[in-house]
Parts: structure tokens; C-alpha cells; sequence
């Protein structure tokens, strides 16, 4: 498919020949498909866990990434990745070999498009419709991403966020209208196919909820087109401010776990003999606020999801009527709910390429309440609370040309846990690309968000070439001949008129 | 005899001044705005521009497409090396973001951030000097045979400017761009461009050349070329934060 593609993009572009002076002019050609372009990356990274002692990947993967212009205002995208874990191999000598089969089926080898959509571009609307990925959230980290958008939390929800959201079969529109001095505008989108969060297949030794959820005997309810979700997003700017509001109707990323058990004669509680995982529907309420002055930007930020579902535990009679409700493993029962509420700050410093820093705040609410196992109606409500605080603090260095130093760091109150992550990335010859870094995590607290991955610190190292495909797979095609204004042609265009002009 | 002299001293003053009496004092920001506009053209236009730079013998080229409308929105799109195709650039009045293709979302970055040798992100995206700086005529002087009004520049306030001062050559005929200073705020000059290689763009003889010199270290020239300018088409939706990595 991709030789096809890059062939039908040979013929289509213009071309150029050399005449008899060596002078190069455009070649009328008439076109046969679009103008696109098809670009690629080969990778590899290979990740040491520093406690287990093993390397936990050696991935190969390869990207490509087709942009065709049908028109001067609708353009297809289609990007697709393959990937292989060559750690995950089941041979006896392989890293990962002891992994879960589930883990290794699931992660070593892996296919998909990650982005497949037409994008049209009119005077008061940009509509893309496919499969994309969204993300509405002005933040860091994924941190509230996450609340709304599918990530991939299999391997501990390391990485940008390129790699970890998961994209979504949606139509997403948005429009601008000037304002008074500023501007308004509106997005609104349907996912018709959404996602949850990827969670691992096992034990996978990045975490251990995942793994609890797996081996529960519970059947998932995958979401599907039936479980259509709803956003808005507002936007209005007047000079340096900028004011966002979202409101979206989705589903728990996390499923929800209903367990059903049945109760004996005696009134003795047996084991689970029914559950299933499912993604309740959920109302998300935020909104954002953004000021720059100069190199400094601050921002805010307050989410509010007002009703959750929670986990929950059934008890049935030997005759099917349900007798009440049993406490699940975190105490509540089927009728309980939860709200959260998020609030957030930022401040950013980007003046210049020797320091850039990012840095925020979250202080996260979460209120439970409902009515304990046991009370009887018009007894009061339960209620009780959960806090969390976490700050993250980015720094970016590159003082030298090709270089980048990046250090991110977070840190959890008050269930103590503190995460660390030095990297370099250095780039060369204009394709090359090498990183290495390490991600340190600790947890003080059995119950700190970060307490499952308490092993899984761990270095890190990858090499990617980033290649035209065109030029590659086809080194003869007018697209890799012509054009002398680009890359390797503009640098031979140059030597050609320094030449010429020694010769003078 | 006096009276001779003092008549030749008259005519002579009258010779000189009469030019200048009849035409008026030129108006700083008429020339600006002028030369402006030849280099960097009102109309909606896309450019194919090359930075090569060159420092201690080594030669490095960045190719990019950049898109700009009116003089407060310029996009530019990252062509070549290929580790850094799809990265897009926005500018927008006194705001600019970048975007890199791994990431989802544009983050915000300065103007007078440098892009590559001795070029900004600016000096790409063709940031303009009307609106940005405030004028006055420092004074005449001849550049390579040519008669030209030299500016003095002063960035206004507030302004996403990559230099607080330029000095600014503009030829005395056709208001063509000749040469910048481009100073730091106690006035130490930091660069060096000259503006050249004039061609008929747009219907209208333009320069389609800049060479920029580090000025402490003469060996380092970054040279930017706009070939290939054509008007076009561009909807504000293009210059929405939001809108960038769309090709």
C-alpha cells in the first residue's frame, strides 16, 4: 500500500528538467492524484527496569504518515504504526519471555492507524471527521486529560502524549468569529466510537491494578457506537487572555466493577458468581484561563465531574431478588456515588532556549457519599472526602543546537510519592535522532498514586531516523528529482551558485 | 565683494535647501512603511524560504513554507531536515506558538527565540517593523553608491519584537530595504542584515534575500531566501492555535 501510495505521489507532483544550459524549469505534468506527501520514522527503544534488573523492551517500530491535499481546502490524513517487542519474545532467553501470555499477545507485536481522517478547512470552519486524537486540555501533563480522553496506561502512562492518547472515531468542528478586539470561538464534537483507557493485559510490571482488574472474573462492556459521547469547548481571546470552557458527556475512562454474589440458606455469603466491568456515563464541567506577558504565562484551571459512578457489590437470594447490597472492596455501596473537583494553576517561563520552565499545581477533591451497608432508609448520608495535591515542574534547556535537556519532576501530598525524569535528546544530519533518560518513582504511602509502579523505575535509550519516503522508496520519482528548494536540493543549489560564482 | 560672497552663500544655501523646501521634511513613518511594504507585502501570500547557515566551514540548510497574512499573522511550516517536517510555527499579533509533531497540543514560545544560526523565529516569519517599532530619520548617507535615509527604530512597548533597536537603510529612490543594525536596548549592535537579490515578486521589484552577520563573530552568516511567492488564499482559521499541524 505505502509503494502505491508513494508512486501515485510521483506522478502527481510537479516535475522538473534540467536543460541544455543546466538551468532547471517546471515540467507541466498532468496531474493524476493530489499533491502528498508520505513521511516515515524508524525507532527503536529499549527499557531497563534498574530494580528488577531486566529489560522490560527493545521495540522496533515504524511509522508512516500520508498527507494528501484533494483540494486546496480538504486534506486526508492517514498514520499508521507498526511495532514490535522483541523483550516480549516467548523464547527462552527473552527478557519478557515469563511475562503473562495475555501481556505478550497483547503488547509485542502491534498494528494500527493512529490517525485516519478528512480534514476540511473553510473560511469560518475546520471540520475533521475519522479516526484523531483529541485532547481539550490546556495542561502539562495528562493528569485531567485523562478524565476525559482514552490514554494508553499500560506501560505506567510514561511518554508524550502523541503515545498515549488513544485516538477516536470522531467529527469534530470548530469556528472563530472575530470579536471586538478578540475573537470567539466553539468546537463542538461527537465521538462516535469511544474508547476507554488501555489497560494491561496482566501482570505486566509496570503496575498491579491493572492486573487485579484482568484477573477478576468479570466480563467487560467495551464501549461501542451505541455509547456516542458529546463535547462543547468555547473559546474567547482578547489580547493576551484567553478564557475556555468545556462541557462533555462521556464515560468513566476506568471501568466500573458491579460484582453480583448469592447468598445461602444459612445467609452465608458466597463468591462472586457474576460481575461485569462497564463505563458509566459521566458529565464533565471546565474551564480554563491563560495570560501571557511577555515570556511569562499563567494559568488556570477548574474541572468538575458533579456525579460518578463507583464500584459495587450486589447480594442475591437463591431466588433472584437482590436482599441488599454488600460492601465492595472499598466500603460503599450500590448506590453510592462520588463528584470530583480540580482545581489547577500554572505558571510558564519561555523566553529564551537556555531555560524553559513549566510548572503547575492540581488540588483534586474527591466527595463520596451514600448510604453505608446496613442503614436503613432516613438514616443519614455517608459522606466523606479524599484530597490530593500534586505538583509538576518541567525544565527545558537547549542552549546548543541539536541538543535538548529536559528534566520533569512531580511530586504527591499527602500520600507521599515523588517521580523524577532526566532525558537528552540530541538530533544530527537533519534525520537522526538519539535520547536517553531515566524515570525514578517513589512512593512513601501504600495508597500514593504511585505506589503500584513503586518497581518499575527504570532508564531508557532510543535511536529514530525520520526519512521522506517518497525519496526512499522510490529514489527516482520526479518528487525526489525535482524540487531543488528543498533539503539536500537546496544545499546542492547552493554549492552550484557558490561554484559558478568562483568561476566569475 | 561682501556683498558677492554673502549673494553666492545665499544662492548656494537656497541651491541645496530648495529641494528640501519644496518636498518638506520626509515623514519617518512613510518611509517605513514604504520599504515595508516591499519586503514584506500586504497581500495574503506562501513563500518556499531556505535559511542556509553557514559557520567555521560548516554548512547547515532548513527549508520551511511560510504563510502570512496581513502584517500580524505569519504560519510557518517546517519543510526539511526531515527530523523536523510537520513542526509549525504561529504567529499572531504579539502572541507565537510552536508545535511539534509528537505532541498534541502548540506551546507558547518568545519571538526573539533564535530558529537557527543567527536567525529568530521572527526573521523567518518576516515580523514587520510598522506597527512594531516607532521611526525617525537619524540621517543620510551613501551605502555602496546608493543615497539612503537611515532610520533609527525603537521597539514600542509590549511589542513581540526579536531586537529592542534597529538601524535601518532605506534607499532614497523606491524606498528599496538596504541594510539593518539590529541593536540591543544599550544599543550594541548584535547583528548585521543586508537585504538583496531583488526580484519581481508579486508584480512589484523586491528583495528576496537576507543575510544576517553575527557581529562579534564575522565568520557565522545565516542567509534566508523567499522564492516562489505567490498570493493565496488563507481563512483566520489557519492562524488559530488550535488549527496548528494542519498542512
Amino acid at each position: 500500500m505505502a509503494m502505491a501510495m508513494v508512486q501515485a505521489l510521483a506522478v502527481a507532483s510537479p516535475a522538473r528538467a534540467t536543460t541544455a544550459g543546466g538551468e532547471s524549469e517546471v515540467v507541466s505534468v498532468p496531474p493524476s492524484l493530489p499533491p502528498a506527501t508520505l513521511t516515515g520514522d524508524l525507532a527503536n527503544d529499549t527499557v531497563y527496569f534498574i530494580e528488577r534488573r531486566r529489560i522490560r523492551h527493545h521495540r522496533y517500530s515504524l511509522r508512516l504518515r500520508q498527507k494528501a491535499s484533494i483540494t486546496e481546502r480538504l486534506q486526508t490524513v492517514a498514520d499508521a504504526r507498526l511495532r514490535f517487542d522483541a523483550a516480549l519474545y516467548p523464547h527462552g532467553s527473552a527478557p519478557g519471555a515469563e511475562l503473562p501470555r495475555g501481556v505478550r499477545r497483547d503488547e509485542m507485536a502491534e498494528g494500527e492507524f493512529r490517525e485516519l481522517y478528512a480534514d476540511w478547512l473553510g473560511d469560518l470552519v475546520r471540520a475533521k471527521i475519522g479516526l484523531q486524537r483529541l485532547d481539550w486540555f490546556e495542561t502539562l501533563t495528562t493528569v485531567n486529560s485523562g478524565l476525559v480522553t482514552p490514554l494508553d496506561l499500560r506501560h505506567g502512562g510514561f511518554g508524550d502524549a502523541d503515545e498515549l492518547i488513544v485516538p477516536q472515531v470522531a467529527v469534530a468542528a470548530n469556528h472563530v468569529v472575530p470579536f471586538g478586539s478578540g475573537s470567539l470561538g466553539a468546537w463542538e464534537w461527537v465521538v462516535a466510537r469511544p474508547e476507554s483507557h488501555r489497560l494491561a493485559a496482566g501482570a505486566n510490571g509496570y503496575a498491579t491494578s491493572a492486573e487485579d482488574l484482568a484477573s477478576l472474573d468479570a466480563r467487560e462492556e467495551p464501549l461501542n457506537i451505541k455509547d456516542a459521547e458529546f463535547g462543547w469547548r468555547w473559546l474567547a481571546s482578547v489580547g493576551s487572555l484567553e478564557l475556555t470552557g468545556l462541557a462533555y458527556h462521556g464515560h468513566e475512562r476506568l471501568p466500573r466493577v458491579h460484582l453480583e454474589t448469592m447468598v445461602s440458606a444459612t445467609g452465608a455469603v458466597s463468591d462472586v458468581v457474576e460481575g461485569e466491568r462497564i463505563h458509566p456515563r459521566v458529565n464533565t464541567y471546565a474551564g480554563f484561563m491563560t495570560y501571557a506577558a511577555d515570556a511569562w504565562v499563567a494559568r488556570g484551571s477548574l474541572v468538575v465531574q458533579p456525579s460518578r459512578e463507583r464500584d459495587s457489590m450486589a447480594v442475591r437470594s437463591p431466588f433472584g431478588a437482590p436482599v441488599g447490597s454488600a460492601a465492595a472492596a472499598d466500603g460503599d455501596d450500590e448506590a453510592a456515588r462520588a463528584s470530583l473537583i480540580r482545581v489547577g494553576a500554572g505558571f510558564d517561563y519561555v523566553d529564551s532556549k537556555h531555560l524553559k520552565a513549566y510548572s503547575e499545581a492540581f488540588y483534586t477533591r474527591h466527595d463520596y457519599r451514600g448510604r453505608a451497608t446496613g442503614m436503613t432508609d432516613g438514616d443519614p448520608e455517608d459522606h466523606d472526602h479524599d484530597d490530593e495535591m500534586v505538583y509538576d515542574l518541567r525544565l527545558v534547556n537547549e542552549s546548543y543546537q541539536g541538543l535538548k535537556i529536559t528534566l520533569d519532576g512531580a511530586w504527591y501530598a499527602p500520600r507521599r510519592a515523588a517521580f523524577i525524569g532526566p532525558e537528552i535528546e540530541k538530533t544530527w544530519s537533519g534525520a537522526w535522532r538519539a535520547g536517553f533518560g531515566a524515570r525514578f518513582l517513589r512512593s512513601y504511602d501504600d495508597s500514593s498514586p504511585l505506589a503500584p509502579l513503586k518497581d518499575a523505575s527504570h532508564v531508557w535509550a532510543s535511536l529514530a531516523w525520520s526519512f521522506d519516503a517518497a525519496t526512499v522508496l522510490l529514489p527516482g520519482s520526479a518528487r525526489a528529482k525535482g524540487d531543488e528548494d528543498t533539503g539536500t536540493g537546496a544545499k546542492k543549489s547552493l554549492k552550484k551558485k557558490k561554484k559558478k560564482k568562483r568561476s566569475q | 565683494m561682501f556683498r558677492l560672497i554673502g549673494l553666492a552663500v545665499l544662492t548656494t544655501i537656497a541651491g541645496v535647501s530648495s529641494p528640501l523646501l519644496a518636498k518638506g521634511k520626509p515623514d519617518a513613518a512613510a518611509i517605513l512603511e514604504k520599504a515595508e511594504d516591499l519586503r514584506n507585502p500586504s497581500v495574503t501570500y506562501k513563500s518556499q524560504v531556505t535559511l542556509v547557515d553557514e559557520k567555521k566551514g560548516k554548512t547547515s540548510t532548513q527549508t520551511f513554507e511560510t504563510i502570512i497574512k496581513g502584517r500580524d499573522k505569519a504560519l510557518v511550516k517546517f519543510l526539511t531536515p526531515e527530523a523536523d517536517r510537520g513542526t509549525q510555527v504561529l504567529f499572531v499579533d504579539v502572541d507565537m506558538w510552536i508545535k511539534v509533531p509528537s505532541s498534541v497540543k502548540a506551546t507558547r514560545i518568545a519571538p526573539k527565540q533564535k530558529l537557527a544560526g543567527n536567525a529568530a523565529y521572527g526573521d523567518v516569519a518576516r515580523l514587520n517593523f510598522v506597527g512594531n517599532y516607532t521611526a525617525r530619520i537619524d540621517r543620510e548617507e551613501s551605502l555602496d553608491g546608493v543615497g539612503a535615509w537611515v532610520l533609527e527604530l525603537k521597539a514600542m512597548p509590549d511589542r513581540p519584537v526579536t531586537y529592542d533597536l534597529v538601524e535601518y537603510w532605506v534607499a532614497k529612490a523606491g524606498s528599496k530595504p538596504l541594510k539593518a543594525e539590529y541593536k540591543t536596548a544599550s544599543g550594541k549592535t548584535v547583528r548585521v542584515a543586508t537585504f538583496g537579490a531583488y526580484e519581481k515578486v508579486l508584480g512589484i521589484d523586491r528583495p528576496t534575500e537576507m543575510r544576517l552577520v553575527d557581529s562579534l563573530k564575522k565568520n557565522h552568516v545565516t542567509t534566508i531566501t523567499f522564492k516562489g511567492s505567490v498570493a493565496t488564499d488563507a481563512p483566520d482559521l489557519l492562524f488559530q492555535k488550535q488549527n496548528l499541524g494542519r498542512d
